[in-house]
Order: structure tokens, then sequence, then C-alpha cells
């Protein structure tokens, strides 16, 4: 049974769990090797659809032993808007999307294990969660690399560990990552300090979308640098302990900005609305910038008629791959789609 | 340096782009880059991430690469995907799992300095690893057998190379 993976919706954006008015999604990244195959970048496409046809014999296997049911799309049967709706759900990396060829992904129906094949690493499996569920995804992420390890020879050294293509991976090949949504933080330019902090512990704060410190969107990707040393457990404690620091920080500050700017944080929220509700042409990044003042007035309780998944849902729609797929015959320009898909979604969102 | 972009800031930023054998060199200020970084999206960053990288390999062995030229003794290549550390060196990405093993010495201190570790304390893979750890017996028994042996002690040597006989036929099955 196959699901549409191009609708926006993905069951990461489902709301209700820990901590998800700061974070936004957990993942749990595991690079794999199989052992004796070049790695993707020094290998042919033979080699390459040789990986594939094995992982994809293990399928039916797949399917009765981890509960889900999965799907295997070669990238290079996708034309590259399809791709990069799948990079915008963040199912896919961008190396995926742009180097297609060779590369396929696995996906389990509901969305929440992806598996890159022929990425940086002959597999790339993610395990995506919505809010702060960590050990629920390592746990799901384990439980399926050994699924995949009773039909597959990887490569470990009782050293080095499970040994990648790059020597940053190799050890556990393990990136723990949380998306955290930072408004109040970055209102109140209290980003650098954050990131100088949590560099200290060895983790890395980067924006999602765009770079630089003013994210896009104000959505923040913290993530463990080190592979070697430590053990997964380990990895996953600091990240939390992070996490909760985090969260504590972000909420002290919306509630010091509620009480000395009261007015004009919410005059700010009211007029993000405004622009979303009323604009006719409108372009990626300042949708973004006016999602997340949404999602933070949502959180803070003063916006009505429109939940935080909806939120997410947009962030998918108002890119341009989605919107080149959705309106493919349309004179009109994407920032006028895009404007609509907006106005539409917010038609019955108000402000107190 | 100054900003080939803008021809008036410094130039912080330096790019080495290799495209089909074909180097091309940039050299930008932080806010011209930023503006091709726009264009460029995630390609700029993951390149990023891999000139750092060779920086920290060109680091370890600063001009030393240089002294020698290709045939040298002092060249290194992997006996099974035939990678040679230079082309480590320019791209940060390793052949096959083989290269831990040709480029060890080299690649220990380049963990050191990322890691701060060259020893794996996370997940051991359940069947592999059970394997790994069989072979690992079997090389210790081997030891004591051979100790048995020029010792004279036969009777422990005939039950040490019973063991290893057992052991070695679980793995092949």
């Amino acid at each position: 049974m196959s699901h549409n993976i191009f609708a926006a919706e993905s069951s990461w954006m489902a709301h209700g769990s820990a901590l998800q008015d700061v974070i936004l999604t957990s993942r749990i990244r595991l690079a794999r090797n199989i052992r004796g195959f070049p790695f993707p970048h020094r290998t042919t496409m033979e080699s390459k659809e040789a990986l594939t046809s094995r992982v994809e014999v293990l399928l039916p296997d797949l399917n009765g032993s981890s509960g889900k049911e999965w799907q295997l799309v070669r990238m290079n049967s996708l034309k590259s808007n399809l791709r990069g709706i799948l990079l915008d759900k963040h199912l896919v990396s961008p190396q995926l999307v742009h180097n297609p060829d060779g590369a396929s992904l696995l996906l389990s129906s509901d969305e929440e294990v992806a598996i890159m094949l022929n990425e940086e690493d002959h597999l790339r499996l993610q395990v995506l969660l919505p809010g702060e569920q960590l050990n629920a995804s390592w746990e799901t992420a384990t439980r399926i690399d050994d699924i995949l390890e009773n039909e597959l020879d990887y490569a470990f050294a009782s050293d080095l560990g499970y040994l990648t293509a790059c020597p940053t991976n190799v050890g556990t090949g393990l990136r723990a990552s949380v998306m955290a949504h930072l408004p109040a933080l970055a209102i109140s330019k209290k980003i650098p300090r954050l990131l100088t902090a949590i560099n200290q512990m060895g983790f890395v704060v980067r924006g999602i979308y765009g770079e630089g410190s003013e994210a896009a969107g104000q959505v923040y990707q913290i993530s463990n640098q080190v592979s070697l040393g430590s053990a997964e457990g380990e990895v996953l404690q600091s990240l939390q302990a992070i996490v909760k620091q985090v969260v504590d920080e972000e909420r002290n500050t919306r509630r010091s900005l509620q009480n000395s700017t009261e007015q004009e944080l919410i005059d700010r929220i009211g007029r993000s609305i405004g622009t979303l509700k009323n604009a006719r042409l409108m372009d990626t990044a300042e949708a973004m910038q006016l999602l997340s003042d949404l999602r933070l007035g949502i959180n803070l309780q003063r916006v009505y008629g429109i939940d935080c998944q909806t939120v997410s849902i947009l962030l998918v729609k108002i890119q341009p791959s989605w919107l080149s797929v959705e309106y493919p015959q349309e004179n009109a320009s994407l920032a006028w789609q895009r404007a609509a898909v907006l106005r539409e979604a917010l038609s019955q969102t108000s402000i107190d | 340096m100054i900003c080939q972009q803008c021809k008036q800031e410094p130039a912080t930023v330096h790019m080495i782009h290799l495209n089909n054998g074909e180097t091309t060199e940039r050299h930008l200020c932080e806010s011209c880059a930023r503006k091709e970084g726009l264009k460029l999206g995630e390609d700029l960053l993951s390149n990023f991430s891999v000139n750092l990288l060779s920086g920290l390999i060109a680091m370890q062995f600063g001009g030393e690469q240089e002294a020698h030229s290709p045939g040298d003794q002092g060249v290194v290549s992997c006996p099974v995907c035939g990678l040679s550390y230079q082309q480590f060196q320019r791209t940060g990405r390793l052949g096959c799992d083989s290269c831990y093993q040709a480029f060890r010495q080299h690649l220990e201190p380049l963990l050191r300095r990322v890691h701060g570790s060259t020893m794996h304390r996370g997940k051991i893979p359940l069947r592999s690893g059970k394997t790994l750890e069989i072979h690992r017996q079997i090389a210790h028994l081997r030891e004591e057998l051979q100790r048995a042996i020029n010792e004279e002690r036969y009777e422990v040597a005939a039950r040490l190379r019973d063991e290893v006989r057992v052991l070695e036929s679980t793995v092949k099955s």
C-alpha cells in the first residue's frame, strides 16, 4: 500500500508532543556502509544499483519485522520539484536532490523512518518525530538498524566503530538533532550568546532555512558534532540537557517580552497576520518570517482559528517546489500563488 | 587579499571549486560570500565543511606531501579502492572501508583532533559484532595454543585446538 509521499503534510507535523511550543522535531540519523563496497562517491552506477537491489529484496522482510509498510523511490525517476518537496518535508538531504543518479529513498508509510541509499554513505537512516522525542527516535532507529544489519554486512571496526565516507561521522555514525523555534530569543538578540554556549558543549547550531545567525523563520537545528568516543546514550543525554535549557530560555524570554513590551509584541503578530491574510505577492523569505510570528502568536494563545500543525504544513506549501507541482499550468507567478495559498489557510484566523 | 567581487573588503572566504577535474578559486569578503551562498544554497555549506576538513588534514602534514612526488615512498594509497591519501586530503572523503586501515597512521591524529578520541564506545552491530568477538577469541586461543605447544603441555594444547575448531565452525556457518 503506498501513500502520497508528495502531500505537504507529514507525521512529524502532528501536534501534542512534549515541549512542542519550542521544539518542533527530534531527529536521529545513522550513517552505515556495506563492507567491501566502495563508498558512493567512488563507485559506478552499476554498483549503486546493485546496492539498491540488495536493499529492495529486503522490503518484504522489513514490512514484516518493522511493523511498518515501506516503499522504495528512485530519486532520478522524480522530477526535480518532486524531489524538492521531499527535501522541504525534511525526508531527504540536499545532496540527494542535487545528485539524484543512483540514489534512492526507502520510506516508511508513516514517514517516520526515511533511509537514503547512496547518499554520502551507502545508507543514511533517519527517524523524525514531532516534539522532544529523542529517546523514542533513537529506539526506532536502532531497531530498524538491527533489522537491516541482520541481512547486510556493515563496515565496522572494533576500534573505530561504523566506518563512514567522511571521518567526521565515523564511530557511532550518529547525528542527533532537534529543530527549535526560537522567535523570542531572536527578537531579543540572544541567539549569538546561545550559539557560543552550545558550541562549548560540542554541539552545533545552524539555521534550517538559509544561513547566518539570523535564520529564516527563526528555526534552528541543534546537533552533535562528535561521533567517536561517546556512546549514543551519552550524546542523547547531553542534547536533552541542552534542549531543556534552550526551552527554558525561550519560554522565559517569551514571558518577559509579554511583560515588558506586550503591546509591541501583539502589534507585531497582528501586523504579520494582517499581511498573511491580505497580501497578493509574497516571497518565500517574507512568508517564513510572518509564519514564525504566527506560530509564536498561537503558542502565546493569542491567535485563534489556526493551529501549529497547519503552520508546519504551510512551511512546505510556500516553497517553490510544492507551488510549482500544485499549480503547473498557471500563468501567475509563484509569489502570487503563494499569497493565495496563505490567504486561504488563514481565512478563519484572528487575534485577540 | 581583496574580495574579487566588490574589490573593497578584505577577502576572508576562500573557495576552491572542483568540477570535472577543473579547479576554480574564489576569494570573497563575508558579505559577498553570503550573497553567493544564497545562490549556491546548501552546496556552499557542504563545500565549506569539506574545505574546513581538508584544511585540518593539510595542517597536520604541513608541506610534507609537497616534498614527495607521485611514486615516492611517502605516497600512500588504499590497496583495495586505489584512493591516494592526497585525494582524501583534497576531498575529505575516503574511498572505501579499507581506507581506514590503509591510512591508519595518518588518520589517527586527525580523528583525535576532530573527535577528541580514537576509540569507539558506542553500539556494536549484533551479528557482525558477534563474529568480531569470536575472531578476537580465536586469536586469543591460538596464542595460548602456541604457548602450550612450546611448553610441551600437549593435553592442554589438544583441548585448545578443539575449542578453536568449534569457534571457527560457528563463524563459518
